[in-house]
């Protein structure tokens, strides 16, 4: 790079040397370079090569090369374009973005905050971050509390021992085949995450306000469970019995791989997103008059909007949607309506829009999940003009005058 | 993206000024590395489109014209490879240029760049004037080309360097004292 700086000044040099415009220290430094590069001051003081240049910058027409650029960085958060589907709908792109925020400065910044403010945020009502907790619904719907000091294993009907640590909850292989299929159901509730592994030995990461439907043991020839919500799957090899994932609208069919699924009743979209591997979308959904079936790469995520049931296929950096997993939430060109409709889920809180049209501003961001409300608000004025008034559990949000 | 406290992305005006500076003369650039006019100009774009997503802080403009043109050879060089790797036949000539040759290129590209941003704000007459001289035309020669008299031809070219010299600036000379002496170690 810094070879490449030294051109750059040594260009001017030149031009400055053409210009008759040297001083005497410019003009010992010129000669130096002259003399040096003999071969390099002849290619550059060639009167042929000179108007080659000029030729070639006469024939790109700048005008609409800036027209193709717009448009390729207006489609770059769109993937191709399947012929399945008659009707894309440009999401990400169609919206714009006043400021985008790099996440590791949103992230970064966070340190030297927290010690300028820290006396301030102690003087306010904290509102507390979300929990690792779960409620669990057995067989025989009998109800069980999972939390950090939750340490038991239960025996369900069929005889599947069920392990529950402080963190997640596992299921126990059970080599007898059992006679009916047995049902647990896990409800995670506003402000609580839990994890789980099923006895096939598939990982479930579980958002908040969320249900997952699974069988105890999985028998027959497909793994199936129900998920309403939003959860992270990182799903066990096995291409004998393919795993299923049913949401209300469509099914997840799945050869061993990690993705993601968001599909909330109350959002007026549902994605698919997925991490590594291969899975396929199923649907009743008609695309043309053919039954939805689509076939999804790594970063790739497949797009509802539930209220017009119009579907798309989007390239996306599919990390963004799973890094809730790890302790973060990550948006990524999103409508301030979303962020905080996500939030709402962790936090306990009630927000507002002071204008509507601020609901779909477009922000991009990290910020960690475990910290009282207030940090991560102080976090987002930091870093742009939102501003908030907070009263107990309410959030009145608006731009800074 | 940033440069020096602004934040840059694609809508704003200071990011389409830097486009339309420097687009050009990255697609010659692109076109000396890999002679394909068409795909220069497709490379150019991808640097482009990358420069604005990329959580890059550039110090000053100069930070950036010299990332652009090191993502330009880059971009430039990994398209060399995959040409490469597809039809290995048909391309095995196809020869990575040399860091020298990468650097001659720059310097020269520069050079002329700067020359064409210079003489362009000059007015249209100073301009001939300017760009003939450059052509070794000599003042009697460039008279007579643009039929006017050899003490206009005179006063014209005092006028162009004149604002050519307020140009290109006095930060020019600061700069380079501090960094020249890196240049020739």
């Amino acid at each position: 790079m810094k070879k490449v700086q030294k051109q750059i000044e040594t260009a001017r040099l030149v031009v400055k040397y053409l210009l008759n415009n040297l001083t005497e220290q410019e003009e010992k430094e010129y000669e130096h370079w002259r003399k040096e590069d003999e071969d390099l001051y002849s290619k550059v003081f060639s009167l042929k090569n000179y108007n080659k240049y000029k030729k070639e910058i006469d024939k790109i027409n700048i005008t609409k090369e800036w027209k193709k650029f717009e448009k390729r960085l207006n489609e770059k958060n769109t993937a191709k374009v399947v012929n399945i589907f008659p009707k894309i709908i440009r999401y990400a792109a169609s919206i714009l973005i006043p400021i985008l925020i790099a996440g590791s400065v949103f992230f970064f910044g966070y340190k030297g905050l927290f010690k300028e403010r820290g006396q301030q945020v102690i003087a306010e009502t904290t509102i507390e971050p979300g929990i690792k907790k779960a409620e669990l619904i057995l067989s025989n719907g009998n109800q069980v509390i999972l939390d950090e000091t939750t340490r038991d294993s239960i025996v369900e009907a069929d005889g599947t021992t069920i392990f529950s640590d402080s963190l997640q909850l596992k299921y126990g292989i059970d080599t007898e085949k059992q006679l009916a299929v047995l049902y647990n159901e896990l409800h995670v509730k506003r402000g609580w995450e839990w994890q789980l592994t099923l006895d096939d030995g598939t990982k479930v990461w579980v958002n908040s306000m969320s249900k997952l439907k699974y069988p105890v043991q999985f028998s027959g020839n497909t793994r199936e469970v129900e998920l309403e919500g939003e959860a992270y799957f990182e799903v066990a090899h096995n291409p004998d019995k393919p795993f299923m994932v049913k949401t209300p609208s469509y099914d997840i069919e799945v050869l061993g791989t990690s993705f993601n699924i968001s599909h909330y009743e109350n959002d007026e979209f549902s994605h698919t997103t997925l991490v590594e591997g291969k899975i396929k979308i199923n649907s009743s959904i008609l695309i043309g008059d053919k039954e939805l079936s689509l076939e999804l790469e790594p970063d790739q995520q497949f797009y509802l909007d539930k209220t017009k049931m119009d579907t798309n296929l989007l390239k996306v950096n599919a990390s963004v949607y799973s890094e809730w997993k790890d302790g973060y939430f990550v948006f990524e060109d999103e409508t301030l309506d979303n962020i905080f409709r996500k939030m709402a889920r962790w936090y306990e809180i009630e927000y507002f829009f002071k204008d509507n049209k601020l609901r779909n501003e477009i922000y991009s961001g990290k910020l960690p999940r475990f910290k009282d409300f207030k940090t991560i608000l102080d976090m987002i004025e930091e870093v742009s003009d939102i501003r908030f008034d907070v009263d107990k559990n309410t959030i009145l949000i608006y731009k800074k005058p | 993206m940033k440069v020096g406290e602004r934040i840059i992305s694609g809508n704003n005006n200071y990011f389409k000024e830097i486009f339309d500076k420097y687009y050009p003369v990255m697609c010659v650039f692109a076109n000396k590395l890999i002679n394909d006019n068409e795909i220069a100009k497709d490379l150019v774009q991808d640097v482009f489109i990358k420069i604005l997503n990329v959580d890059i802080e550039f110090e000053n403009e100069k930070a950036l014209q010299a990332y652009l043109y090191v993502s330009t050879k880059n971009t430039c060089f990994t398209h060399l490879k995959k040409t490469k790797s597809i039809s290995t036949v048909e391309s095995a000539q196809v020869i990575i240029p040399s860091e020298k040759t990468v650097l001659n290129e720059i310097l020269q590209q520069e050079t002329y760049r700067l020359l064409e941003e210079a003489i362009k704000e000059l007015g249209e007459q100073s301009q001939k004037i300017i760009k003939l001289t450059l052509s070794g035309y000599t003042n009697k020669e460039a008279a007579k080309e643009l039929n006017i008299s050899i003490n206009t031809v005179k006063t014209l070219k005092l006028r162009a360097y004149r604002i050519l010299r307020e140009k290109l600036g006095n930060q020019f000379i600061t700069i380079l004292l501090t960094q020249f002496f890196d240049f020739f170690n």
